[in-house]
């Protein structure tokens, strides 16, 4: 499942489905990212925007990739668009394998994906206004592990 | 005609929905986004201070892809999800 809604994630929720459609796999390694408060002045929201039909078509690309280098029974990949205030998750990845090693993996990769690699912009809301972040060297870095 | 989207920081600058439609040229994606960009100085601003990739429709393209009628064209800063 690949999905991008302006909806909250319930993260439970999706975890329980997935682990439940996961047929015979002995592994499943799920990923929440939640925003996150930081700062002096406090971020009270992110606001994510993408491009419809080019973000999907990327994560796709990211998903099948995943599944040539894994041996993988499924995966699911849900993100949050639009305003997303602290503390809710932003981004929910599960991945299912036979034996942990390769569920673990996955899960990393497709995170390290969407950092750096997937069309989504991130911008912080705070009282003082907008900042539009950008991935840190450490995110490039992280992404490069798989190559 | 063309269609040219901004996203992210590069919305902002542009502002009007993120939008813009004009006439075709026989020029790269990267040209025609520095036509528009120089009669916009946010825009310009926004655009020299990162780096910025193109996609047609649904896939990223080179900077030097001609352009050609019909195309909508999105102009992505770099990428921050998750």
């Amino acid at each position: 499942m690949i999905l991008l809604t302006k909806d909250p994630l319930q993260p439970e929720a999706l975890q329980a489905q997935f682990a439940a459609g996961a047929t015979g796999a002995g592994a499943v390694a799920t990923f929440t990212g939640i925003v996150r408060q930081e700062g002096e002045q406090g971020v009270e929201a992110l606001f994510i925007d993408h491009a419809a039909g080019l973000t999907e078509r990327e994560i796709e690309r990211a998903a099948a990739e995943a599944k040539a280098r894994w041996p993988l029974v499924d995966l699911a990949i849900v993100h949050r668009v639009g305003r997303i205030k602290a503390g809710e998750p932003v981004v929910f990845v599960a991945t299912a394998s036979a034996h942990r090693r390769a569920a673990f993996e996955s899960c990393d990769f497709l995170v390290d994906f969407l950092k750096t690699d997937a069309p989504f912009w991130k911008q912080e809301i705070s009282r003082t206004g907008g900042r539009w972040i950008e991935p840190t060297g450490k995110d490039y870095t992280d992404r490069d592990r798989w190559r | 005609m063309v269609r040219v989207l901004f996203f992210g920081r590069l919305a902002d600058a542009f502002g009007r929905e993120r939008a813009a439609t004009l006439a075709s040229h026989s020029e790269s994606v990267r040209m025609l986004t520095e036509r528009i960009a120089s009669k916009e100085p946010a825009l310009m601003s926004a655009l020299s201070a990162t780096r910025v990739r193109f996609a047609v429709g649904d896939e990223i393209v080179p900077d030097d892809r001609i352009v050609a009628d019909g195309d909508e064209i999105s102009v992505l800063p770099p990428f921050s999800g998750g």
